[in-house]
């Protein structure tokens, strides 16, 4: 997975907006921090009621007489235009061939860190595999943090759901480098007769490649996760004391109105005429059941808390949970060619060729023993060139 | 924090059902689809006008103030990285420049920086970073400093990056990040410090000054074209279009203001909610024993003659009519080594009479005068914290054996520790509480406010240093009164500098900062306060002759002041209702 969230910069935004509105057929006559567009009459757009309308780059362009939208990263304009743009298209699709990688092979790690020098390479395409990149919203959302939100690509293959980090990195690089255009060939799809790919699969795909986006931010959702447990503690700590100082208002409260009773017994029994007896009576019965009252309160907190206040702790942490929700928002179907690469290698003027297979864009794809020991190769189990022969460091 | 403390985590995925239907009912043609992917993009994406490493700033080493933090994202976000930082003196122009370096250091957009400072200041700036960002500097005052095109991250004396020995390299890189403090010391377009700044290539450039304009006018005009060439167009133009020559004063002000407002940033004092404590000074001078007062005759006698004789010997003259002053310990150790180092001395007798003299003081006043101060603030302050201040390590040693002596809990703090013991020690304060017993190496962004008492044993001779130490503790973040107490020998240079010159130009109660302008207008016209003592009193023929010859040094001090509060009023009125401040809604 690739993290491909970025940041909102005046100037990217003015990359996406001049492509976007060129995409659309638009006129645009840039005159400083002023654009003045013109769309093609059978254009509708949602973000502007009028085909001709100007737009400004700065806010300070904004007070003029005439109505302008604003282009700036924070403005409502330029949500909405954004809004619109990111539900026009979400499903698309590519061909990876060699004619993309631009005949630019991907050796494997045992060539790499190898002595052997790669004299020449060749690809002999098998058959056709599908994969998708789905580009994955993450909102991360707790009570005591602001919501974080991240997207991250990940390229999945559509029959095995493997990973393919190669493929996600090659194709991020081709959607963020503004005017860059993918080399333009037929991708057999649906109508034009080609096959669909299942849906099912796609589903399961895409669910796959949403879990996997997880994964890439697992560091900050843990940053998240310490600072919301952190509050929660503090939180707690705080219910904890206050429970505290209630006991001790409590055990206060009590203490005072035991004296108090007893102070009113003394007047029960010293009562000067039956009326003053009879109300003596009366307030010591209502102050006992305060009395009552505030005991059973107490109890009640001293038993919470003789447990840890567990009830409470649970009661916060829950509050404190993150929340975690993904939503694929763009997916693209990439065919790639499987196949098998041969690299003629040489080392100190002896030569010989190797055989992996291999996928466009993708590289190696499965592990390779070393034809002499069969041991697997690996970047700390390079291939080496003994007498023409390929074998390995372990040999 | 243990696994099982921590919140649970609960995921869900959202079914992508509703996106698998477009799908199946058709695609679009790529160079839409790659734009809904980067439209995504985009609104993932945090709108880029956040300084996004203000969570990271730690805030235990410096409290960021709303002016600061509004100043930093101005300058990086509405000025495109351009500003010239023009707050009135005091208001942590630095902090908001640390802030700015930071969220650049954040964002990856800081790969060379240089940052340019009058000499002095270069080494409290390279503190303040390291301390308060986390940012590291190379200093050319450091050993490990190999040159300008050795280092991606320099604080420099912009003296040094204008020498002939470092220019070229200064010049031949392409810097991400200029910084240029005091930047008044560019002012005139004629000078080789301009031209130095005029030449350098850089994308981003904060330039930090509390009077953009000095004399006249055109200070302002040269800085601003620095930063923003074109701003005010040719000089010409902007003589015409802003100053009335017949008058000399200043027209369309309006204009002038929402030019300005493009590049400057200027906060008043008035403006923002800092509430700077009272400071408290007390100054307690003491009659020397007469061992101590015929120890310190002697060595001055000893200076002016030595002086009259061979004035090449002026450092050391200097040095040894500080330390009779500081602490005989101090005078001691320079006595010996002149000795001991230069076998044909001309004056071997007298400074051996020097030395019997110090030799027969059995106890130091101001030692003993000390523990009256550090006594009261234990029964009166909370964990009976007092900083002393003293330029010697002997006068130092000294200080700290007498109080360990008496039982004082006490911090020694000098030059020769590296950072991490610095930090240790100010840490060890803080909980342990007692005196801890500083050098001048303290001045390096370290804050103290934690305590409010100090005492300058002794006093150094350059205003700007004593204005430092104060600084420690009487800063933004102080909550308490501060109490600052001199300690002084009567009869003594020590008493000339105190009342004559520290309390004419009302030293200790100047405004942070403030000080600076007078001095650098002093250092403009080529005196340096030092020398200038120093001359006046091995020069004078006789106390009285001493008595006039500061009283007028403190005249001199007294015209300097009135021209930098002129220069203050100037910049006042030509940034009155200055509200720059624009509205994002």
């Amino acid at each position: 997975m690739t993290d491909a969230t970025h940041p909102v910069t005046q100037s990217a935004l003015e990359a996406f907006a001049r492509e976007y509105l060129d995409n659309l057929g638009a006129t645009i006559r840039e005159d400083g921090n002023r654009w003045q567009v013109r769309l093609p009459s059978h254009v509708d757009v949602g973000f502007t009621d009028s085909h001709e309308f100007d737009m400004a780059l700065d806010s300070e362009q904004e007070g003029s007489e005439e109505p302008v939208h604003l282009l700036t990263p924070e403005s409502g304009f330029t949500q909405q235009l954004l809004d619109e743009a990111a539900a026009t298209a979400p499903v698309g699709h590519l061909a990876l061939t060699e004619a993309v990688t631009d005949g630019a092979y991907r050796y494997p790690s045992w060539i790499r860190e190898s002595d052997v020098s790669v004299d020449e390479a060749a690809f002999s395409p098998y058959y056709d595999r599908t994969a998708v990149c789905v580009f994955v919203r993450i909102d991360v959302e707790t009570v005591s943090e602001y919501q974080t939100q991240f997207l991250e690509a990940v390229t999945v293959d559509v029959e095995s759901t493997e990973q393919l980090p190669n493929v996600t990195e090659l194709l991020v690089t081709e959607f963020f480098t503004p005017g860059s255009e993918w080399p333009a060939e037929a991708v057999e799809v649906g109508d034009d007769g080609g096959e669909m790919t299942p849906t099912e699969k796609l589903n399961s795909a895409i669910t796959a490649a949403q879990k996997v986006a997880v994964e890439g931010v697992e560091e900050e959702i843990s940053e998240v996760r310490q600072s919301a447990s952190r509050a929660a503690e503090s939180e707690f700590e705080e219910y904890r004391q206050l429970q505290e100082q209630q006991i001790n208002e409590l055990q206060d409260d009590i203490s005072s109105l035991s004296t108090r009773l007893e102070k009113l017994s003394t007047k029960v029994d010293g009562a000067e005429s039956p009326k003053q007896r009879v109300e003596a009576l009366e307030k010591r019965k209502e102050l006992k059941t305060e009395k009552q009252d505030l005991e059973d309160e107490l109890k009640d907190i001293l038993q919470e808390k003789s447990r840890g206040y567990t009830q409470r702790k649970c009661e916060i942490d829950r509050r404190h949970a993150i929340k975690v929700s993904t939503r694929p928002k763009t997916f693209t179907i990439v065919r790639y060619e499987r196949g098998e690469i041969t690299l003629n290698v040489a080392r100190t003027g002896q030569r010989t060729s190797v055989r992996a297979p291999y996928a466009v864009g993708v590289g190696v794809t499965d592990d390779v023993q070393c034809e002499n020991c069969q041991k697997t190769l690996s970047s700390e189990n390079p291939i080496r060139v003994v007498s023409g022969e390929i074998c390995c460091q372990s040999c | 924090m243990e696994e099982q403390d921590l919140v649970d985590i609960e995921v869900t995925h959202d079914d992508p059902d509703n996106l698998v239907d477009s799908y199946s009912s058709g695609i679009a043609d790529f160079p839409f689809h790659r734009q809904t992917v980067v439209a995504n993009r985009l609104l993932a994406g945090q709108p880029d006008t956040e300084l996004r490493s203000l969570s990271r700033v730690d805030e235990e080493e410096v409290k960021l103030l709303e002016h600061q933090v509004d100043a930093a994202h101005r300058a990086l976000f509405e000025m495109d990285g351009k500003a010239l930082l023009a707050d009135e003196v005091g208001l942590g122009k630095t902090i908001e420049v640390g802030m700015i370096l930071k969220e650049m250091h954040y964002r990856e957009t800081d790969g060379s920086v240089l940052i340019l400072t009058p000499a002095q200041l270069a080494k409290q700036w390279q503190g303040e970073l390291r301390e308060k960002f986390g940012l590291e500097f190379v200093c050319n005052y450091d050993d490990e400093f190999r040159g300008f095109d050795a280092h991606d991250r320099i604080i420099a004396s912009i003296d040094t990056a204008k020498s002939e020995r470092h220019r070229p390299t200064v010049l031949a890189r392409e810097w991400d990040v200029l910084v240029m403090d005091e930047a008044h010391y560019v002012k005139n377009e004629e000078t080789d410090r301009y031209d130095l700044i005029e030449q350098l290539t850089y994308d981003y450039a904060f330039f930090l000054t509390a009077t953009p304009i000095q004399n006249e006018l055109t200070d302002l005009y040269n800085i601003v074209t620095l930063l923003r060439p074109g701003l005010f167009g040719s000089r010409d133009t902007f003589h015409q279009y802003f100053i009335d020559s017949s008058q000399d004063t200043l027209v369309n002000q309006n204009e002038l203001q929402r030019r300005l407002g493009q590049v400057m940033i200027r906060n008043r004092r008035e403006d923002t909610d800092i509430d700077f404590t009272d400071r408290i000074i007390e100054t307690r001078t003491f009659e020397p024993s007469t061992g101590e007062k015929d120890l310190y005759d002697a060595v001055t006698e000893y200076v002016r003659g030595a002086y009259s004789q061979d004035s090449g010997q002026k450092l050391v003259l200097m040095l040894l009519q500080k330390e009779v002053v500081s602490s005989p310990a101090a005078l001691e150790g320079t006595i010996r080594k002149q000795l001991d180092e230069q076998h044909e001395l001309t004056h071997r007798d007298e400074l051996e009479t020097i030395l019997d003299k110090i030799d027969a003081i059995e106890s130091v006043t101001k030692q003993d005068r000390l523990f009256d101060i550090v006594e009261e603030a234990r029964n009166h302050v909370e964990m009976g914290r007092v900083i002393v201040f003293t330029q010697f390590r002997a006068t130092q040693r000294q200080v700290l054996d007498g109080l360990d002596e008496q039982g004082y809990t006490t911090h020694a703090f000098h030059g020769g520790h590296s950072s991490q013991e610095k930090e240790e020690i100010v840490d060890r304060f803080r909980e342990e509480g007692g005196v801890l017993v500083s050098t001048d190496a303290m001045n390096e962004g370290r804050n103290l406010q934690f305590c409010n008492i100090m005492v300058n044993y002794d006093l150094p001779w350059n205003p700007m240093k004593v204005e430092q130490r104060i600084g420690r503790i009487h800063r933004i973040g102080q909550k308490r009164e501060v109490y600052v107490f001199n300690m002084g020998l009567k009869g003594t240079i020590e008493e000339y500098v105190l009342d004559r010159l520290y309390h004419k130009i009302d030293l200790f109660q100047q405004t942070v900062g403030e000080l600076s302008t007078i001095l650098t207008r002093m250092e403009d016209s080529g005196q340096s306060f030092e020398d200038e003592i120093f001359e006046r009193l091995v020069n004078a023929d006789s106390e009285v002759d001493l008595e006039n010859d500061f009283d007028s040094m403190a005249i001199d001090l007294g015209q300097q002041q009135e021209l930098s509060q002129k220069v203050k009023a100037f910049n006042n009125g030509v940034f009155e209702s200055f509200d720059l401040g624009t509205d994002d809604d």
